[in-house]
């Protein structure tokens, strides 16, 4: 098989993949499938991470979402400050300039 | 170059496209002006010694990096602004980690994006800006524009949609009886990044096919590598996330579809593009399988600006900032729009 034929091949095979792929992935089979494989690995951890709060809990250890939660107030707070500080050096240069 | 020389190319330049990704993937100059939490400002040192005064800040999406927009020396928009005599800011919203799975969409749009649009507007001294968003950018950009009117001078909208029912892939692999946003989020907090990568990746598997015998062909060919390692590294550098942004972010907008229909609410707020009357330059394209170019174009119709404008470039979602056309033809007409208000 010279180049040009294998080129035209290519492109050939190319299209007709392209397009029994993108029909494959907008059926609803191929969508139930997936829905499906995705919602039981998600229920399984979930599962997994009951049993481990439990523990946790049980422990009076306090669990990975509660320290997320406890150090997103915390930047959020950071935040905050951070914009009232640059406030307040706005204000006073402000009122440096004037005298 | 013999069979065997050519066998082992593939490996030896995999083998070290880390250190050519460092190498070809040299950015902009720039300085970063202002940090919160993973947010970072930057500023484009200015070549020319007069900027237009009207400063621009680029809006990239959160999944992916900002450097598209900057992807390396040749191929960059960013660069190209900055030669037109543009001021021009960049966000790049960092990599969300675990505690970040609380931030919301408002959070983005009314803190985060907004503390961005103060500094670039006290800093260069001007009461307003020009606002670009990328992608999902494009929709923060507009949401943000309907919110704070006196802040944006004009918006550049490139790519970012307003109607997501439609006959896109996102549109119908979103839907209610498909994805269970509220179960991904309980359970993952954000959304990994290797998940967003595969759902992208299975958009198109046989393109990737394509591009690695393409790649084939032309791996002697030392230019072509260069920009092979740049396009991959960004392609493979999926950020995760933020969990909350994405629950609402699925659910008000591809689910509910709720700012087409005006019942979107930020902050308190409905958004009512109606209320967008600055100058609007909407940028789409025709192959553009992220975000079909209807749903895009739709907010030109939609808004009461009289001073709009549309192009409709061709190629895909990301071919239109770094493709070959891109410098012949997005560049100097985003430019240009730009400069001459």
């Amino acid at each position: 098989m010279d180049d040009l034929s294998a080129a035209a091949s290519f492109q050939a095979w190319e299209k007709q993949a392209s397009e029994a792929w993108a029909s494959l992935i907008r059926s609803p089979d191929f969508l139930l499938a997936m829905s499906r494989q995705l919602e039981s690995s998600l229920l399984l951890k979930q599962q997994l991470d009951q049993a481990l709060e439990a523990a946790l809990m049980a422990a009076l250890l306090p669990t990975s979402t509660e320290q997320e939660r406890i150090l997103h107030l915390i930047r959020n707070l950071e935040g905050q400050i951070q914009q009232l500080e640059q406030r307040v050096d706005q204000l006073s240069a402000a009122l440096t300039a004037r005298g | 170059m013999k069979f065997e020389e050519r066998f082992w190319l593939p490996h030896q330049l995999m083998s070290r496209a880390s250190e050519m990704a460092e190498r070809y993937g040299q950015r902009t100059p720039s300085d970063v002006i202002y940090t919160e939490n993973k947010l970072r400002v930057m500023r484009y040192q200015p070549q020319v010694e007069k900027p237009h005064p009207i400063p621009l800040l680029m809006t990239p999406p959160l999944i992916m990096p900002y450097y598209i927009m900057d992807l390396k020396p040749g191929k960059s928009l960013v660069a190209y602004l900055v030669s037109r005599g543009l001021d021009v800011f960049m966000i790049d919203w960092g990599v969300p980690d675990a505690s970040d799975r609380f931030d919301t969409l408002d959070d983005y749009v009314v803190r985060y994006l907004d503390h961005a649009v103060k500094v670039v507007r006290r800093l260069t001294a001007q009461p307003h800006i020009t606002l670009h968003g990328y992608c999902q950018g494009g929709i923060l950009a507009i949401l943000y524009t309907v919110l704070f009117p006196d802040k944006v001078r004009n918006l550049v909208n490139q790519t970012g949609a307003v109607n997501f029912h439609d006959d896109g892939i996102f549109s119908l692999w979103t839907r209610e009886c498909w994805l269970n946003v509220d179960l991904i989020v309980d359970t993952l907090g954000n959304v990994p990044a290797e998940l967003l990568w595969m759902t992208f990746q299975s958009v198109n598997p046989v393109g990737a096919i394509s591009r690695m015998i393409h790649f084939y062909e032309h791996m002697e060919d030392d230019q072509f590598v260069q920009d092979y390692v740049a396009m991959n590294t960004w392609l493979n550098h999926s950020i995760s996330f933020p969990g909350e942004f994405f629950r609402k972010f699925v659910k008000d907008l591809y689910q509910r579809n709720l700012l087409v229909k005006g019942e979107l609410e930020i902050a308190g707020t409905r958004i009512n593009l109606s209320a967008i009357a600055c100058p609007v330059l909407t940028i789409t394209t025709e192959k553009d399988h992220v975000a079909p170019w209807k749903s895009v174009v739709l907010l030109n119709e939609m808004i009461s600006s009289q001073d709009k404008a549309l192009l409709l470039m061709k190629g895909g979602h990301l071919g239109m900032t770094i493709g070959r056309g891109a410098q012949d033809e997005l560049w100097p007409a985003l430019a240009d729009w730009v400069l001459r208000r």
